[in-house]
């Protein structure tokens, strides 16, 4: 088999390269190692190429040995006058290289589509669709999609959407919950059992939490409430409290939840100069609630010299899960965005589309190859 | 010659290379791979090992990089070090690099399979299509109507 013995024959242009003859076991634990991207990129390079980053050993290879490409996806700005296209794109920023990434969607036959949130590699999106809004779930790696049942109310696409990995989806609005089961098919609706609207609603694994101010119209007091997805309409939310928690809630000026990393839940807000009702803050203050031992730590906080620019904002948006948590504010223009892997890693992330003048809302995508819609 | 030099009181395994060359290896160097673990497993322990499709030089290289591999272990530099020369062999000799790979999968050595493919893997990263085809010199089988459809489905990677 070996010709190529002695002397050292200079190779011939049209020599193909000894890469190609490997077996296939070896170009699988070679593209393995690569990044998505680059995964994407060498399917480009030639047929042998295409078809060995295709198949679905290598796919299924892959899934094992490699997490999913995370990246921090934005919910496109509202627009009251729908401008030409709205929005045929998902706009997603990829934290490790600092680079912004679009999908395209306009693979998904519908005038319209805004997506609104994301589990297990999966997209969720409103769509229009013969007058209705409707829910659809796509990969837009793979440009396959699929669409949930209608909800049959129109206000429903105000709520919020959380969707488990299992593919459950609830839609939070302010007084009811639909709930999707991908085994029944079918959304079943319940009154949301909450004092008032619940407040920045987050799933952490199969449980839904949620603030909800059950102060007086004079002074808010939040708390913090669960509910297993599987009990979901059948039993009341749970208040979560221990006395050693103390004030906590008090410290934060409009605190907001977002997904931390495993069991864990972080809270962000205003940190407050003082008690008093009318207290300036002093910069954004992030907590972390440790689920099992059902403890409170510091998480974060947000260097000054960033902070004077959310200071004169009124509207915060602030979102993000697991590693990530975004801040977006009206005339900031930019992203501040905080890493749990570094203590006080704060960055600016550029490069956010519009003028300025809108607030970003977005969540985390993990972009995988394998997630079936 | 590959023969090692340790005062240890190590059983030495004897190999013959498909190009009829005689190797006196550590048995614990031999038993990373799982081909000749299985083989001494049967029966041929007392005997030559024959390894019909590995030829001296890329045997060499084999046991030489089972080597660095157990000292890179606790040491970064040596993984490093042992990274660039990956990246080296796959510029300068891509023949020798398959070679060295498909050798390493034949003797089913994990630890060697994982390292090699990473050489690669890190010399793909980051590259374009077009620079991969140049360095590797593969030749670009698609219609240049394939190529746009690849294209066009995977836009987000192209940006």
């Amino acid at each position: 088999m070996e010709t190529n013995k002695g002397s050292e024959s200079a190779p011939q242009p049209a020599d193909p390269s000894p890469i190609l003859d490997l077996p296939d076991d070896s170009l699988h634990l070679i593209f393995s190692h690569l990044p998505l991207r680059d995964i994407i990129l060498c399917r480009s390079v030639c047929r042998l190429f295409l078809q060995t980053l295709t198949s679905p050993s290598f796919l299924l290879l892959l899934s094992l040995r490699r997490p999913p490409l995370r990246l921090l996806a934005l919910r496109p700005a509202h627009h009251h006058s729908s401008s030409s296209s709205p929005s045929s794109l998902l706009l997603a920023f990829d934290p490790d290289l600092s680079q912004w990434l679009r999908f395209p969607l306009h693979f998904l036959p519908f005038r319209s589509t805004s997506p609104v949130a994301s589990s297990s590699g999966l997209l969720y999106l409103w769509a229009d669709s013969d007058h209705n809004k409707t829910l659809v779930v796509c990969n837009p790696l793979t440009r396959s999609f699929r669409l949930l049942p209608p909800l049959g109310s129109a206000w429903s696409r105000h709520g919020t959407v959380l969707v488990s990995p299992s593919g459950s989806v609830l839609v939070l609005t302010e007084l009811a919950a639909l709930f999707y089961s991908p085994s029944s098919n079918h959304w079943l609706n319940f009154s949301s059992n909450l004092a008032s609207k619940p407040r920045s609603p987050i799933l952490v694994s199969d449980t839904v939490f949620a603030l909800c101010d059950v102060g007086s119209p004079w002074r808010s007091q939040w708390k913090l409430f669960l509910c297993k997805l599987s009990q979901f309409g059948r039993s009341p939310w749970e208040r979560v409290e221990k006395h050693e928690w103390g004030d906590v809630f008090d410290i934060l000026k409009r605190p907001r939840l977002i997904r931390g990393r495993g069991n864990s839940i972080l809270m962000a807000g205003g940190f407050k100069s003082s008690p008093s009702l009318n207290a300036s803050c002093s910069t954004i203050l992030i907590l972390r609630l440790d689920l099992d031992r059902l403890e409170w730590g510091e998480a974060g906080m947000m260097p000054l010299e960033m902070f004077k620019w959310f200071q004169e904002s009124s509207k915060l948006k602030v979102f993000g899960g697991g590693d990530w948590v975004c801040f977006s504010a009206k005339r900031v223009g930019r992203l501040a965005m905080w890493n749990s892997a570094g203590i006080g890693d704060w960055r600016w992330v550029d490069g956010v589309d519009g003028n300025g003048e809108s607030v970003c809302r977005g969540f985390v995508f993990d972009a995988m190859l394998t997630a079936l819609p | 010659m590959a023969s090692t030099s340790n005062s240890t009181s190590s059983k030495i395994i004897t190999l013959r290379s498909s190009d009829g060359e005689v190797f006196e290896v550590e048995e614990s160097v031999a038993l990373e791979s799982n081909l000749i673990r299985r083989m001494m497993e049967d029966d041929c322990a007392n005997n030559i090992i024959p390894l019909p499709n590995v030829t001296a030089p890329i045997f060499y290289l084999v046991i030489e990089h089972c080597k660095k591999h157990a000292e890179m272990k606790d040491n970064k530099e040596k993984k490093k070090e042992l990274r660039s020369q990956g990246e080296e062999l796959l510029k300068s000799d891509p023949h020798t690099y398959s070679n060295l790979m498909e050798a390493v999968n034949y003797l089913d050595i994990k630890s060697l399979m994982d390292l090699t493919a990473q050489w690669l893997a890190d010399f793909l990263k980051g590259k374009s299509p077009r620079l991969i085809r140049e360095l590797l010199k593969i030749k670009n089988d698609f219609t240049p109507e394939e190529e746009a459809e690849i294209l066009e489905r995977n836009r987000w990677a192209f940006d």
